[in-house]
């Protein structure tokens, strides 16, 4: 079996890495340790020998490596300085007024616990299926389902608490 | 569950244009070679096992402790609501799920389905005790107003 090829990484990274990298922020809350941990998966996905199904595959894969590289970081206390969100997310030129209010939210879901703001990230703000986390996380699609719900619960909760309306 | 703004917010984070450099930079494997030869392949799987004998008798027994569903590691760092940010006097919750007993040097602990919610009233160094067959384990809370996290790490 032949290591996937450059050229085949630059079509994945481009079609994936920000979103690795918004998935590694979420886990990290770090910009440089996430960007490790996305440099990381790629490093890994070239010496990969294995074939990908399909494009989905291929994702899920770059997902889990991803994910799996985060808490290596965290378990060797090895995660760089934290990086607020507000240094990540930029004000656009043309702002429709609605911007200033997204960000306490999306801070609150940075607070949940690691098991619910995965789930949420991946499926909520990141649009994927309840199946294709599932198979991203190596986890039933019922259990994504209750980590959902529970994390939805949760995060009312904690936006209620924080007096934030969506 | 969140408006276009907050998805559209979210996904406005991208990477620096440098990662992709970075993380296409062909790699090359590395051959690690040991001096000995056949004397070190032969004592290196002993000594593994020894090594892992002795990490089970080290750690064995020991039961994970998890925070807000994290394992805690060297330290885990947590980031406060945002109404901590905004105002530094108000405390600080921690959801604890552990088999061992725990003690805690500050603060209020609530059994809840889900594990021990441990809530201390201000920022501060608190220290958490989990005991289990007789063995316990020391952890410390600790608030950094410099950094605004509040971190939790094995020791005083």
């Amino acid at each position: 079996m032949e290591p996937q090829s450059t050229l085949a990484a630059e079509r994945a990274y481009d079609a994936h890495a920000a979103q690795l990298y918004r998935v590694a922020y979420a886990l990290l809350q770090s910009r440089e340790s996430a960007e490790d941990a996305v440099q990381d998966a790629f490093a890994r996905y070239l010496a990969h020998t294995g074939t990908f199904r399909d494009a989905e595959h291929e994702k899920a894969w770059l997902i889990r490596v991803t994910i799996n590289r985060c808490h290596d970081l965290q378990r060797a206390g090895a995660v760089r300085a934290y990086t607020p969100l507000d240094d990540l997310i930029e004000q656009p030129a043309s702002d429709n007024g609605d911007w200033e209010d997204d960000r306490p939210v999306l801070r609150c879901v940075l607070s949940l616990p690691e098991k619910y703001r995965v789930v949420l990230v991946l499926h909520s703000l990141e649009g994927q299926s309840v199946d294709a986390v599932a198979s991203q996380l190596r986890l039933t699609p019922s259990a994504v389902k209750m980590r959902l719900k529970r994390g939805r619960e949760l995060l009312r909760t904690i936006l209620a608490k924080e007096d934030i309306h969506v | 569950m969140f408006d276009p703004g907050t998805k559209r917010a979210w996904q406005s984070i991208t990477p620096t244009p440098e990662l992709k450099q970075r993380a296409l930079q062909p790699t090359q494997k590395k051959i690690v070679r040991f001096p000995g030869g056949n004397l070190v392949k032969i004592i290196g799987p002993m000594a593994a096992c020894l090594i892992l004998v002795l990490a089970l008798l080290q750690f064995g027994g020991k039961p994970e402790l998890l925070v807000n569903g994290q394992s805690i590691g060297d330290g885990l760092s947590l980031q406060p609501p945002v109404a901590m940010s905004r105002a530094m006097t108000q405390g600080f919750s921690l959801l604890l799920e552990t088999e061992a007993a725990l003690e805690v040097s500050g603060g209020t602990l609530e059994k809840q389905d889900s594990g021990t919610l441990w809530t201390v009233d201000s920022p501060g160094e608190y220290t958490l005790r989990s005991i289990y067959k007789n063995r316990s384990h020391t952890y410390t809370l600790q608030y950094s107003a410099e950094t605004g996290l509040w971190t939790l790490y094995p020791g005083e």
